[in-house]
């Protein structure tokens, strides 16, 4: 009697973990079915092509915050460092890039110093937040307050990349018939942390913090470094999310990332990863992407209000948390 | 025997030391952030002269002080409790555009006068019961909830009025702003009385004692019989109330129904009340040690606009603020995770 409700539980255990995952493929399937029969173009070569290469700096800072997630931790700050390597990577390839005389350098050099701009912003970020043992939403908050102000200091309005730098960032309009160049680097790099996140003795213990960090750290995974560099990864997702950004819109604006964050929540929780941590995948986050960019892509397609969308996605961050929330517990205070 | 009393006294002496030395600790976090705003006032004065230590600009800070003060009245009881709220720039801006709908205005045919005003309190009121219901009965923790409501709010706002603001011509709300009483503009008599209320509430009824409990330790409030839940779920409908008013109070001093009020309330909100020395583990602090904080926010604010400094730097300073209050109150020691 009591084993079979135990099993019954496992079960219920598994289904409610993979519930979320299951949701959002019907979601997408739904949607589509539902998007293409209203409108035939939906499914248009032309609609495709947008659909998805929008969908490539998405994919990009969801999968860092994935990561941050898996931790149990969040990083409310990702939206404003995202900006700030957008309007440095305008920057530079205006600036250096006009000196150097060549487009392309201009744009690598540009990517490295967004980068290392990522890096650092996580480094600090995953300092405070571990050496100080402040909560990393506080932390993160406080940061993205600091860093809206810095790319608000660079440039306050919206800078265009000049003509003759197009070279730098029409990398971006390749295309292989609906796949785009963008889309590939961004399922590329998914790839490179899925395995980062599955195959290494990093990510084994990223998870094994996120399920029980006082466990963790008697087994002795270095968890203070360990989660100083998971910061520091979506640190870097960020900026190349500003940098992708940069070239789809060839400007830069430094209020760019300011619909991410909850774009990149949404994603990351209808994509199966518990908010609690310890539960979760990278590869799950791109079907999560991928629901958050159709119903976006639809909504406009439909020319539904834009106001909509926000009501949308905050109550599917509601949906998704609320089902992934580890009730099992009893007596956890939960703040 | 003796030795055994030797012991025992210098237990009690080591216990009352930690005592006295906690007890030091706690005034000095008392009085810290007195000083800082003394200090801030002395050297804004140094730099600025008459131009901030005039009455002018005194009746100035009053006016900037009356919404800053608002919102985090309410925010102070959800930092009490050791949760926290980051709807606000949605409730707050939500409130506002809906008093621009329900009350006479120039773009839509509402017009409910005085319930204008309690529909837009009441629809941030609601929100706070939900964050609180989701939050206690959900468990979903109160940060995540409230990011939520925050981009449902501002959806809802904007919805609301579908893109282009509405400007207020009630002719009594119109005029509310010009209205001053012993120098004092009338917004500001609001958020004082609003204040006097809370005030109340916290020192003077079992609900404001419990809201103490319920931060330092709420299973033993739980053993003792007290419905934690409940208060918990009121405290956030408190907080939304307080939103509610903040934003009708913009609506006033604006003349319109905008939802873009609310964004840059949260954090100087945020950073008043753990400046003020309300933890954010709960259970320290309150509504007078935030009237301070805002102060404190409010003077920098005004300064910082005195000296002629880039207000872009205004949001960073603010950031760090909310950085360092935060890391010098937090609790800290070998096993304490946070996440």
């Amino acid at each position: 009697m009591s084993q079979k409700s135990v099993t019954d539980m496992g079960k219920r255990m598994r289904f409610r973990e993979n519930f979320i995952k299951y949701f959002s493929f019907s979601t997408i399937v739904i949607l589509i079915i539902f998007f293409y029969s209203r409108h035939q173009m939906f499914l248009g070569p032309a609609n495709l092509r947008t659909l998805l290469s929008d969908s490539a700096p998405l994919i990009i800072m969801a999968a860092g915050m994935t990561l941050v997630l898996l931790l149990g931790s969040i990083d409310l700050s990702m939206g404003a460092v995202c900006s700030v390597a957008n309007v440095i990577t305008v920057q530079i390839l205006n600036g250096l890039g006009a000196q150097l005389g060549s487009p392309a350098l201009g744009s690598v050099m540009a990517l490295l110093v967004a980068v290392a701009f990522g890096a650092f912003a996580g480094l600090t970020l995953g300092c405070v937040h571990v050496k100080l043992k402040v909560p990393s939403f506080i932390a993160s908050l406080g940061f993205m307050s600091l860093w809206q102000s810095v790319a608000y200091l660079i440039t306050p309005a919206p800078v265009s990349v000049a003509k003759v730098m197009w070279g730098g960032v029409d990398w971006n309009k390749i295309t292989f018939g609906v796949v785009g160049l963008p889309l590939i680097l961004a399922l590329g790099w998914v790839l490179v942390l899925y395995v980062f996140q599955s195959r290494t003795s990093f990510g084994r213990g990223l998870l094994a913090i996120g399920g029980n960090e006082r466990a963790s750290r008697i087994a002795g995974i270095p968890v203070d470094r360990t989660k100083i560099i998971v910061f520091m990864i979506t640190g870097i997702c960020a900026a190349i999310g500003g940098y992708f950004l940069a070239a789809k819109l060839r400007s830069s604006a430094p209020t760019v990332g300011v619909p991410f964050t909850l774009l990149i929540v949404a994603s990351v929780a209808l994509g199966g990863t518990a908010l609690s941590g310890g539960r979760g995948s990278v590869l799950g986050t791109v079907l999560g992407v991928f629901t958050v960019s159709i119903i976006r892509n639809g909504l406009n397609f439909m020319r539904v209000d834009a106001y909509w969308q926000d009501i949308v996605f905050g109550i599917f961050v509601l949906g998704a948390v609320t089902i992934s929330v580890d009730r099992s517990i009893r007596g956890v205070v939960i703040k | 025997m003796a030795a055994k009393q030797l012991a025992a006294m210098t237990i009690t002496e080591e216990f009352a030391a930690r005592v006295r030395q906690e007890g030091q600790r706690e005034r000095i976090m008392r009085y810290a952030p007195m000083l800082v705003l003394f200090g801030m006032i002395l050297f804004f004065v140094v730099v600025c002269g008459s131009a901030f230590a005039s009455v002018s600009n005194m009746v100035a800070i009053l006016n900037q002080l009356a919404i800053p003060l608002v919102v985090a009245i309410g925010l102070t009881f959800v930092i009490m409790l050791g949760g926290i709220d980051l709807s606000i720039n949605g409730t707050v801006g939500m409130s506002c555009a809906l008093l621009g709908v329900f009350v006479l205005n120039n773009r839509l045919p509402y017009d409910f006068g005085i319930f204008g005003i309690m529909i837009a309190v009441g629809a941030s009121l609601s929100v706070g019961l939900l964050i609180g219901l989701i939050h206690v009965y959900l468990k979903v923790p109160s940060f995540l909830v409230s990011f939520a409501f925050m981009y449902i709010c501002k959806g809802i706002g904007l919805l609301s009025y579908s893109g282009q603001p509405p400007t207020i011509i009630d002719p009594v709300l119109a005029e509310l702003p010009k209205v001053s009483f012993l120098g004092i503009p009338f917004i500001t008599w609001i958020a004082l009385a609003v204040l006097l209320v809370c005030i109340f509430i916290q020192e003077y009824t079992a609900f404001g004692r419990y809201i103490y409990a319920v931060g330092t330790d709420e299973t033993i409030l739980r053993a003792v019989g007290v419905s934690v839940n409940k208060v918990k779920v009121m405290v956030f409908v408190l907080a939304g109330i307080c939103f509610g008013i903040a934003g009708v109070l913009w609506g006033i001093r604006l003349g319109m129904g905008e939802v873009m009020v609310g964004d840059g309330l949260m954090f100087p909100a945020q950073a008043a009340v753990v400046v003020g020395g309300t933890s954010l583990s709960g259970g320290k602090g309150g509504v007078i040690h935030t009237i301070v904080g805002v102060l404190v926010m409010t003077v920098l604010a005004n300064g910082l606009l005195l000296m002629g400094v880039n207000p872009y730097i205004k949001t960073g300073i603010e950031g760090l603020i909310i950085l360092a209050a935060v890391a010098l109150t937090v609790a800290r020691g070998p096993k304490v995770i946070s996440k």
